[in-house]
């Protein structure tokens, strides 16, 4: 397999253009060296292909390397010549060797291995000055461009907008395809050794006295035994995201829970696979292929094709950031025929078999498949849509050997990591997420089509695990429902606990419901109250100081429901206010807790606090009293029980009503609204009192009461001699007080 | 509400109630506003950085001349004398000149020991070599009339074209000596007279060196109605030559290094651009060393090819088939291209220049012009230039360039002779001819500052610090690629 790979590789080198420079300078200090097929035997002499074990493995421990290599495995074997030799490709013919059978000088040219070495497998990665273009065997050559294919990621440093490829309004996309690379950032620079001593900081274990620890393997124990685990650097290994961010409100948070790709990588360009259909092929042999983001359905070249990209789906479970954060994924579902037993893949050549017979389409097939009769096979007709289809195809393979044939289809989520947009071009969008539509929570299209109706299956742990749901749409295509409820975290404007705002609005539909009939009673029964009031007196009632502070509080609190509002349902109506309504909500609600503890201090030291606090001589008569003024002497125009003085400004109902407003409500309003400010300050207070999806839910309803509070209180005052007095009396501080209650016996005078 | 109170105090008004309360409004409305000035400083993700420019569009005056021109000019100095009634200083103002005169002031060659006023009038190039004998062919685009020989006289003002640069009517065309057609209406052309646009300079800095965009490289007639992408300044924000060759007195802004060799009067991107504030910090830091015009001129004649190679030698072939762009009999062989990528040079606006006599080495490449500085030159930066080269005559025994007569009378361009060409020119020009002649290569070195693309177009940091790099490091006397080697600190 390897021998394979390195003869693929080699002659694939050799079709390269001639016109490619020579980017590398031949290696001065690399000593010079037979090269040595599997035997040992110098290649000039046997005429076999390079070994890399055999020709490098005198002076590099190739075992130790191949035990410690992350590309020698299962599914692939490279080999030293791979990465490390300019254009992949070391020179055998008679020439490249000197009298000694020794390489000659200037061909060797060996280098840590640069972009171009990592394109000739990964991919798509371009390097060079012609303009980015999909390769022609992008759709053929399996063994390549898996990152492209999984992603849709390139990494190129030209500009995307002059790129061959056909995008929607390709000449606003003045930024690179990949800024790293633009930066001359390579491949190797986070993909390095995993040994490698100059770029490894480490601190072993918990030694808090120390920050980095000096010792590293010396440079030639590096050369002879290099690990080949390659590390994958994250972003914080150079990026301090502390030191920018500065618009970005909770960043803190943000960073907590977002990978730094989710933002940075909001928008892919290049072609990344949506599903390919293994349970058909079509006359090149490929399976049925469709990308993300293009918009044609018939496609001649993909370059041609037009396209719009994609933006990545959301899902939380980094693998690599943290099992915790929310990273962009792209989602490729596969259907393939397997057999009965242990659900083994059928080779692709099998399922061609079952097809193709000398390069055209067997007849039976075409008689199955062919719809409108004109003996070709569109790809919609290849899609196995009936059951004659499927059967014919499955006797087929039954034919061929297969064993209980059948078809299983999976979705595989791929993290994206490449194709890294410049900061500056990210779009500052809070609404992305905080908006009942969110990024986070949509919905993700697998696929157009389902042969067999064979749903994908989503795999078990990793993102994708309780992510959501598969559903058909109706139309055959196939999505990813996403369930809302797997988020594990709080977004605002998003998330909903529908219980709290169930309960408020229910509780704000009856304190409405009771203002709307009570003061609609009593305006029309106004007339019998007219001319029944007494005497009054004009009494100074309050103070500058209540004043000033009531006013302060009900500012606030009115500019705190609005901006709560606005953050509640952020998203919809206009764009970029989440910014402004936070500002404005911590702003109100750092001078609502000035204002109320000044004024408890107040109180507290002048002795007001008794206005709050009610008598217990005879509170169930007066509690009774005052009720049934409420509900019927207010209407008949009789006098308040209870008139008010400077000495008793409250009545019961009141008093009682304040006294739970201002020590619950007021309280738990704060401390939730405190808690969810400090979320990521302290953690694990926030999960002690049950998390976000406690606390915030909590801090809505608190809102929803307060907002009733409003309602009545503000009817509430239009209750006094006249409708307005109460009123103004806030406003300058006199009020008209009848006289007592037992000198209006009587009626009309009182 | 104010109860028995007569008369009236702010005292006693603020101790009201009424008081108390305009003056918590008044409290309330500062907090509001401070917080609203807290939040406009906050919210602010970063905006592009906005162009630091001094450039005010300018307004363009324009007099219609139309009715000033009622009668039709018999000969153009007719007009000039016209337009002198109420002009009268513009042609002795131009006179002073090099449009006029063809001579800059005097200067001081390196490498020789006079200075020296130089000029299209006495300089050789490695175009069409020099004026000197063929000066009815290459006066054509000379600012006045009737420069046919030595002879001409530069102190009369009549014989100053007005018109060449400021007719706005289209048919004005200039022939041998810079004289008209005799059927040219020239009332037509002096009422359309206004302000020159780039019509007017084109017509003659276009065609320099016989043809269409043959000679700069970076000016040509795709610059009459550009795009955005052909040049920034002329195609997406309009400007006219005379917006960055700002003109007072007839004395008009820039230098050409085919003629010059310093800056004197020249023009920089800092004329304008006053404070180039990238928004990445690590291109502000290649300020010092690299030109604007290098990352902002990425290529030249993007869109009509210029002449890169000029081959005398192969003149005279009258069995070869002539084409404008590769081959013809008087001129010889040629190579043109388009999209070229310039070659970069150290340049702190002063040049070398060859002279008449100088003496040259015939086996290596004659620099007709050279740009001076190096990487320990604190005032030179990295240029972008246009590099034509040539194969042109010199003296096999003396070993200097030699000016042969092509247009001229008993030129090469009529009798194919080129020792009776190389004669009458060293006549002319009051220099030897030895009577043998060969061919030696020579390079003339034209910095770039036309055809600016818009700055998402200017050159990323792989075009000179990735692989395929266009700079030379060790041609510009670096180690290596200074990003990995370090600069010239």
């Amino acid at each position: 397999m390897k021998r394979f790979i390195v003869i693929v590789m080699s002659m694939f080198a050799l079709l390269l253009p001639l016109a490619l420079h020579a980017a590398t300078t031949s290696n001065s200090m690399h000593p010079a060296f037979p090269v040595l097929d599997k035997n040992g035997l110098p290649v000039s002499e046997s005429g076999e292909a390079p070994s890399s074990v055999k020709t490098c493995g005198s002076c590099h421990d190739a075992e130790y390397i191949n035990r410690h290599n992350s590309h020698f495995n299962g599914k692939v074997q490279a080999g030293c010549i791979e990465c490390h030799f300019e254009n992949s490709l070391i020179p055998t013919d008679e020439t490249a060797f000197d009298e000694g059978g020794l390489l000659r000088r200037e061909l060797i040219r060996i280098s840590t291995p640069r972009n171009a070495n990592c394109a000739h497998c990964h991919g798509i990665v371009h390097n060079d000055l012609s303009p980015v273009s999909i390769p022609e065997d992008y759709e053929y050559d399996t063994s390549r461009y898996d990152l492209t294919r999984n992603t849709g990621a390139m990494v190129s440093p030209q500009n995307i907008s002059d790129s061959l490829l056909n995008l929607k309004n390709k000449e606003t996309l003045a930024y690179p395809w990949d800024v790293h690379s633009a930066r001359m950032v390579g491949c190797t620079a986070c993909h390095f050794a995993g040994n490698n001593p100059s770029k490894i900081d480490r601190k072993l274990g918990d030694l808090d006295f120390l920050v980095n620890d000096p010792r590293r393997i010396s440079t030639s124990e590096y050369l002879r035994r290099p690990n080949h685990k390659l590390a994958a650097a994250a972003c914080a290994d150079c990026h301090d995201p502390l030191a920018t961010h500065a618009f970005l409100p909770y960043r803190e948070r943000h960073f907590e829970v977002l990978s730094c790709e989710s933002c940075h990588i909001s928008s892919i360009k290049g072609p990344a696979i949506k599903s390919r259909d293994f349970t058909s092929v079509t006359l090149q042999g490929t399976p049925l292929i469709e990308y993300r983001g293009i918009e044609s359905e018939q496609l001649d070249s993909l370059n041609a094709a037009f396209g719009a990209g994609y933006t990545p789906f959301l899902f939380a479970g980094s693998a690599t950031a943290g099992p915790g954060k929310i990273a962009p994924f792209n989602l490729v579902t596969e259907w393939r025929w397997v057999s009965g037993d242990g659900g083994a893949a059928v080779p692709f050549e099998t399922v061609s078999k079952a097809y193709l017979e000398a390069g055209q389409y067997r007849s039976a097939v075409i008689k199955a498949f062919d719809a409108d009769g004109n003996s070709e096979l569109s790809p919609l007709e290849l899609r196995l849509d009936s059951p004659v289809k499927t059967s014919l195809i499955e006797a087929a393979l039954k034919d061929l050997g297969v064993k209980d044939p059948r078809i299983k289809s999976e979705t595989a989520a791929h993290e994206i990591h490449h194709g890294v947009m410049p900061g500056h071009w990210v779009k500052k969008d809070c609404s992305r997420c905080h908006a009942r539509e969110s990024d986070l929570n949509r919905d993700v299209p697998l696929s157009v089509f389902a042969p067999a109706n064979i749903k994908p299956e989503l795999p078990n742990g990793g993102a994708l695990s309780a992510a959501g749901e598969v559903n058909s749409d109706g139309g055959g295509s196939v999505i990813l429902k996403k369930n809302p409820d797997s988020s594990p975290y709080y977004v605002f404007g998003h998330t909903r606990a529908s219980w709290s705002d169930l309960l408020g609005m229910l509780f704000m539909a009856a304190v409405v419901f009771g203002v709307a009939v009570h003061g609609g009673y009593r305006i029309y029964t106004r007339r019998n109250r007219q001319a029944i009031h007494g005497q009054a007196e004009r009494v100074y009632l309050y103070s500058a100081y209540e004043r000033i502070w009531h006013w302060v509080m009900a500012l606030s609190v009115l500019l705190l429901l609005l901006t709560g509002l606005q953050i509640h349902f952020s998203g919809s109506g206009r764009s970029n206010t989440l910014f402004l309504s936070v500002s404005v909500h911590n702003f109100f609600a750092v001078v609502l807790v000035v204002n109320a503890f000044l004024s408890l201090f107040y109180h507290l030291s002048s002795n007001a606090i008794k206005q709050f606090i009610p008598s217990r001589r005879n509170l169930k008569g007066e509690v009774a009293a005052q009720t049934l003024y409420y509900l019927n002497g207010i209407f008949a125009g009789h006098p308040h029980p209870m008139p008010e003085s400077p000495e008793r400004k409250l009545n019961v109902l009141q008093q009682i009503t304040y006294l739970l407003l201002l020590n619950v409500l007021l309280p738990m309003q704060v401390v939730t609204g405190v808690m969810i400010w400090g979320v990521s300050r302290w953690p694990d207070l926030a999960a002690q009192l049950g998390g976000l999806f406690i606390i915030a839910p909590l801090h809505n309803l608190g809102s929803w009461l307060f907002l009733s509070f409003f309602v009545l209180h503000f009817y509430l005052t239009t209750t006094g001699r006249t409708t307005f007095s109460n009123i103004r009396a806030m406003i300058d501080g006199y009020k008209d007080i009848e006289a007592p209650a037992s000198s209006t016996q009587g009626g009309r005078n009182g | 509400m104010l109860n028995n109170r007569n008369g009236f105090s702010w005292s006693s008004r603020l101790k009201t109630a009424f008081g108390f309360i305009h003056l918590w409004m008044a409290v309330v409305f500062l907090a509001l506003a401070a917080l609203f000035y807290y939040l406009s400083a906050l919210s602010g993700p970063d905006e592009a950085a906005t162009r630091e420019t001094d450039y005010k569009k300018p307004v363009r005056t324009h007099l219609d001349h139309s009715a000033y021109f009622s009668s039709a000019f018999k000969t153009p100095q007719d007009v000039t004398r016209a337009c002198l009634e109420c002009h009268p200083q513009s042609a002795s103002d131009l006179m002073k000149t090099a449009h006029w005169q063809w001579l800059g002031e005097e200067v001081k060659v390196p490498g020789h020991e006079q200075p020296v006023r130089m000029g299209k009038k006495n300089l050789i190039n490695n175009f069409c070599i020099s004026i000197i004998g063929n000066w009815p062919s290459c006066t054509k685009c000379h600012a006045g009339y009737g420069w046919a020989d030595d002879k001409f006289d530069f102190s009369k003002a009549e014989n100053v074209d007005c018109l060449v640069c400021h007719e706005k009517s289209g048919i004005y065309v200039k022939g041998a000596s810079g004289v008209p057609s005799e059927d040219t209406d020239l009332l037509a052309a002096a009422r359309s007279v206004g302000y020159p646009k780039r019509e007017n300079c084109a017509v003659c800095h276009n065609y320099g060196g016989g043809g269409q965009g043959v000679k700069h490289g970076d000016l040509d007639s795709s610059l009459d109605n550009p795009s955005r992408e052909d040049d920034v300044h002329m195609g997406q924000y309009g400007f006219l030559c005379i917006d960055c060759h700002k003109t007072e007195k007839h004395n008009i802004n820039g230098r050409a290094y085919s003629v010059s060799i310093e800056h004197e009067n020249g023009i920089n991107c800092s004329d304008c651009h006053n404070k180039p504030a990238h928004r990445d910090a690590r291109i502000n830091s290649h300020l010092d060393t690299v030109a604007c015009q290098t990352c902002h001129i990425p290529t030249y004649a993007r869109k009509l090819p210029t002449k890169t190679f000029w081959d005398w030698s192969k003149a005279g072939d009258p069995n070869r088939a002539e084409d404008p762009h590769h081959y013809l009999k008087i001129k010889g062989e040629f190579i043109y291209d388009h999209d070229i990528v310039p070659e970069y040079y150290w340049f702190n606006l002063n040049m070398n220049r060859y002279l008449l006599g100088d003496r040259i080495d015939p086996e290596k490449v004659t620099d007709i012009n050279y740009p001076l500085g190096g990487i320990d030159d604190r005032s030179a930066k990295i240029w972008p230039f246009k590099v034509h080269r040539a194969m042109q005559h010199y003296d096999l025994n003396l070993n200097t360039i030699l000016a042969p007569v092509t247009g001229g009378d008993g030129g090469f361009w009529h009798d194919f002779d080129w020792d009776k060409a190389l004669k009458l020119g060293a006549q002319a020009t009051g220099t030897e001819y030895s009577g043998e002649y060969g061919f030696a290569e020579t390079a003339m070195y034209w910095p770039l500052s036309h055809m600016v693309t818009p700055k998402e177009s200017a050159l990323q940091c792989s075009a000179c610090h990735g692989e395929e790099s266009r700079m030379d490091w060790k041609a510009l006397g670096y180690e290596g690629d200074p990003m990995k080697t370090g600069g010239r600190q």
